[in-house]
């Protein structure tokens, strides 16, 4: 029993309401960031060819595409659910239904023959963070609320366990991307050479079609030894990501060296993984609501506290 | 919120994430997926690509250009192109002529291609590493279509 102890202690961990709270804001934020810039790219996919729909995830519930009319109304929902899931504003029901809609947008976007993987973490994020108390605090609800205290709840386990979650997903991504190369190439791809031959055709490809390409990939892929330690740190990194769970120190080394991995991607093939690149997609192993920076977010968002406790 | 909801919650969304690795085939799809896209070493691959033809220069191999993902495509996504141009070569020889045609169009609309007179899609293979260190040639290239660009006013 002493096991299901330590893995209560793990996941019903008592953290701070605040500290989901941030995580909500922040994430949602960058959600909206994400789909306001790339908009044009969600809206096109309503004028290409009915033949290419190849759709995944909720979409194959639809056998053709959507008129565009109703995929646009659809992505102007999402946007405005948006907002009130960033900023908490009637949080039990607009945060699930945010996290469905944008389910449902990433997925048409994805439905045509091209899988954005930047888009999976954020996406599993936003949904676990609509089904836990994320507005508790730092929220238009708080806010708005009579009834309250003024004072940030307590931590608690119900604050806690979604913030494990969101770790333990953002772990398991990784390390199943770690397995995929294992089982797909086995130990041999830690020496490096599907990881020149990887750089060498995404530049090649991006080369022939006249599209801008990493110049330092370009210039590393004749050399077979720069690869090596990459591709064994890659793996590394990708089958060690468990470790991430076991202390804060190990999380944070982990983080900078995954963090490191993604820039280390976008120099040598030109393929920005926006969500982890802006190191958004850890913040759940970090304590956001520490960071002096954040700290205007309160006093906007809070009513005024009571100087008896903080 | 109750420990039983943490738990059935929380978990399900694991197991989801990790349902990919459990399948037999590498399961590339959205939102779960196991993330093959860097595991694989590509053989000599090929490619599909359009290139468009101008007027000639009277210098040999300088009137050929790769044409952007931004005529293939809304957007400049490179992955998009390859994507919709793939599609269209496994759909056969009229999506692929429907595709020559469309580029063709919006390359006429465009300034920036007054010169170009024709639009072929085309097969070209290479090998990727030889391509940075001893020769960009194609190991092989075939015509699939060609279409010409309409005449402007």
């Amino acid at each position: 029993m002493r096991w299901l102890r330590r893995l209560d202690t793990f996941w019903y961990a008592p953290l701070p309401a605040l500290r989901l709270a941030y995580l909500r804001f922040l994430i949602g934020a960058y959600s909206l960031i994400y789909l306001a810039i790339w908009a044009p790219n969600f809206l096109n996919v309503s004028g290409y060819a009915p033949e290419r729909f190849s759709p995944v995830g909720p979409v194959s519930l639809v056998d053709s595409p959507l008129p565009p009319i109703q995929a646009h109304l659809i992505f102007g929902l999402t946007l405005l659910t948006g907002f009130a899931f960033s900023l908490g504003w009637h949080y039990r029901w607009l945060g699930p239904i945010y996290a469905i809609l944008l389910l449902w947008t990433t997925s048409y976007r994805n439905s045509w023959g091209m899988i954005f993987h930047t888009e999976n973490l954020m996406t599993l994020h936003i949904m676990l963070l609509s089904v836990a108390p994320a507005a508790d605090t730092l929220s238009l609800d708080r806010k708005t609320s009579r009834t309250t205290s003024g004072n940030p709840p307590d931590a608690h386990g119900r604050y806690g366990w979604c913030i494990r979650a969101m770790c333990t997903v953002t772990v398991a991504a990784y390390l199943l991307a770690g397995v995929a190369k294992l089982r797909v190439s086995g130990w041999a791809w830690g020496s490096g050479e599907v990881l020149q031959n990887q750089v060498a055709f995404d530049n090649l490809r991006k080369l022939e079609f006249g599209s801008w390409h990493s110049p330092l990939g370009v210039w590393a892929a004749p050399h077979r030894s720069i690869f090596g330690p990459l591709a064994a740190l890659s793996l590394v990194l990708e089958v060690g990501a468990p470790v991430a769970l076991l202390s804060r120190k190990l999380a944070r080394i982990w983080v900078l060296g995954v963090c490191a991995f993604h820039w280390g991607i976008l120099l040598m093939m030109a393929i920005a993984f926006a969500y982890p690149l802006s190191g958004i997609a850890f913040l759940s192993f970090l304590e956001p609501e520490t960071w002096k920076k954040l700290e205007f977010l309160e006093r906007w968002f809070e009513p005024k506290r009571n100087s008896a406790s903080g | 919120m109750s420990r039983v909801f943490a738990y059935g919650i929380g978990w399900v969304a694991v197991a989801a994430v990790v349902s990919p690795a459990i399948s037999s085939e590498p399961r590339d799809s959205y939102p779960l997926s196991n993330y093959p896209m860097f595991s694989k070493k590509r053989e000599n691959p090929i490619l599909h690509k359009l290139v468009g033809i101008s007027r000639s220069t009277g210098i040999p191999g300088t009137n050929r250009v790769a044409l952007p993902p931004s005529l293939v495509v809304e957007g400049s996504e490179v992955m998009q192109a390859v994507s919709t141009i793939s599609q269209s070569v496994t759909a056969g020889m009229p999506a692929m002529q429907r595709l020559c045609s469309d580029v063709a169009l919006r390359a006429a609309q465009d300034p920036r291609w007054v010169a170009l007179e024709r639009v072929e899609l085309v097969e070209v293979q290479f090998d990727p590493v030889t391509y940075f260190t001893l020769d960009s040639k194609p190991m092989a290239q075939q015509l699939l279509t060609s279409c010409e660009v309409p005449h402007r006013e």
